[in-house]
């Protein structure tokens, strides 16, 4: 059995307090600086911020800062931001990605943490679980998201819908598999199975399985950007 | 010359697309496999575990079911305990899953004073999974301590105890699927079926590539075996229902 006990700080109070303090503090600031600072994010990306800081804390903090907010937008003028804004989410491929990877997770981290939360409660199989995470994950984050961006790529929402659907798809397969094997691996065996949501291991493993999410579908979102599914930052889409 | 444009155009991204495809089943299957590893794999004995290692693996068709269920689960526990004295996180929690399961199933098939100390054994059990989920190993280290000295009167009364009856027909269907257990409380397959009214036998599924995401059955061996060589958990519609193996099954053809 490989040990995974050096992971055991990821239920401990003095790690998980903390980390989702600045968390929520960190969403908090984000919610008000997409409204009122950095104003050119996309709606969907304005929905996602806050929920990826949420959970990744100050790893979702420095994300932000260094992919979404251009320097210096805070002292610019209105019809400027939009400019500098697009000049540096666009500049390379890691903040592009990361856009696409932002609103994917966001989206899908929403309805996993929801599903698992009343899945956790109703004390289902751990493939009981997988199964209806998977499925909130994708609805949530096809049916707010993904459709949400798409249509500023396209005037139709059939279109839309379809183009939502066969991005969250493939984004979606990493996803489950980072989330899974962090709930079905990692989980048991430092703290055993299916902690419950009112205990620290349920947030600090529920965090770990999101980030781990995130990895694993980074570069599927690069893919998923290179063939045209998706688009990363940026406002006015080429696509 | 604009069809071989398009067609130059298009070979890119359907290779793109096909790597897309290859990849993200190909984390599936990762995934997949290392949650079968880590549910099949060998329940972890520690060396200073206090009970005999062979009672954790009855091999004996004569032993009773119920006993053979209660060694498997002290040994669990012990192991638990141990493992997390001693460190080795992972071999602990892996014990107390198993531990876990056992005593659910335990606990459903006992009556009076043994039922009395499964209930303790399982909420000590519990209890212990819940300081692990908030960071308190050494409240787990007491719960587990609380569970073992509970399952020492059970080994006992176990010897004296009548095996639990068999579940009555009209229910079998209900254990198709069932995840099934050995003894030390590993995963080892799935029920496939129990048919046969006039001499009950159990058709068992047997492999580590059983109820790969809930479903898929890959590999293994199938075998029948007489129902009362099977302890049954409880039937359940959203959670595990299980069925614990007390013997070590020949293989058929399958």
């Amino acid at each position: 059995m490989i040990e995974l006990g050096w992971l055991a700080f990821l239920a401990e109070a003095w790690f998980v307090i903390p980390f989702y303090a600045i968390g929520v503090l960190g969403a908090l600031w984000v919610v008000w600086d997409a409204y009122h600072v950095n104003t050119p994010l996309k709606t969907a990306m304005r929905w996602a911020w806050p929920i990826i800081v949420l959970f990744f804390g100050p790893v979702g903090l420095a994300l932000y800062f260094l992919t979404a907010r251009a320097p210096g937008i805070g002292s610019a003028e209105d019809d400027e931001k939009m400019e500098r804004h697009n000049a540096y989410v666009r500049a390379n491929w890691f903040r592009q990605t990361t856009g696409a990877v932002i609103h994917c997770v966001g989206g899908d981290g929403i309805g996993i943490i929801t599903a698992m939360i009343l899945a956790r409660i109703a004390q289902v199989s751990f493939w009981q679980e997988w199964w209806f995470e998977y499925l909130a994950g994708y609805l949530f984050g096809t049916l707010i998201f993904q459709y949400k961006s798409m249509t500023m790529m396209t005037d139709s929402w059939p279109r839309a819908m379809w183009m939502a659907f066969r991005g969250e798809w493939f984004s979606m397969l990493a996803v489950m598999a980072g989330m899974g094997l962090v709930m079905g691996v990692v989980t048991p065996l430092t703290i055993t199975a299916q902690p419950y949501p009112w205990t620290y291991g349920f947030w600090g493993f529920a965090a770990l399985g999101l980030f781990i999410g995130f990895l694993l579908t980074y570069p599927m979102n690069y893919l998923l950007i290179k063939v045209g599914y998706k688009h990363g930052h940026g406002m006015d889409m080429e696509h | 010359m604009t069809g071989i444009k398009t067609i130059t155009a298009t070979a890119p991204k359907i290779g793109i697309v096909v790597t897309m495809w290859v990849f993200g089943l190909a984390l599936l299957a990762l995934f997949a496999w290392a949650t079968q590893w880590r549910t099949t794999a060998s329940v972890p004995t520690a060396e200073s575990a206090s009970s005999p290692a062979t009672a954790a693996t009855p091999t004996s068709t004569s032993a009773p079911a119920l006993a053979a269920l209660t060694a498997g689960l002290e040994q669990d526990a012990t192991s638990a305990l141990a493992s997390l004295q001693a460190g080795r996180r992972s071999d602990a929690t892996a014990a107390m899953d198993a531990a876990y399961r056992l005593a659910q199933v335990g606990q459903e098939n006992t009556s009076g004073p043994l039922k009395t100390q499964y209930v303790s054994t399982l909420d000590a059990i519990k209890s212990a999974r819940q300081a692990l989920w908030n960071g308190n190993p050494d409240q787990a280290e007491a719960d587990l301590t609380t569970a073992g000295e509970a399952l020492d009167s059970a080994v006992n009364d176990t010897q004296t105890a009548t095996d639990p009856e068999a579940p009555p027909q009209a229910v079998w269907d209900q254990y198709d699927g069932a995840q099934l257990l050995a003894a030390d409380g590993r995963v080892i397959g799935e029920v496939d079926s129990i048919d046969n009214p006039a001499d009950p036998t159990v058709h068992l599924h047997i492999g580590n590539g059983t109820g790969v995401f809930g479903f898929i059955n890959l590999g293994g061996h199938t075998t029948t075996v007489p129902l009362d060589q099977v302890v049954w958990g409880r039937r359940q519609i959203l959670g595990n229902v299980y069925a614990v193996l007390t013997t070590t099954p020949s293989v058929a053809a399958g």
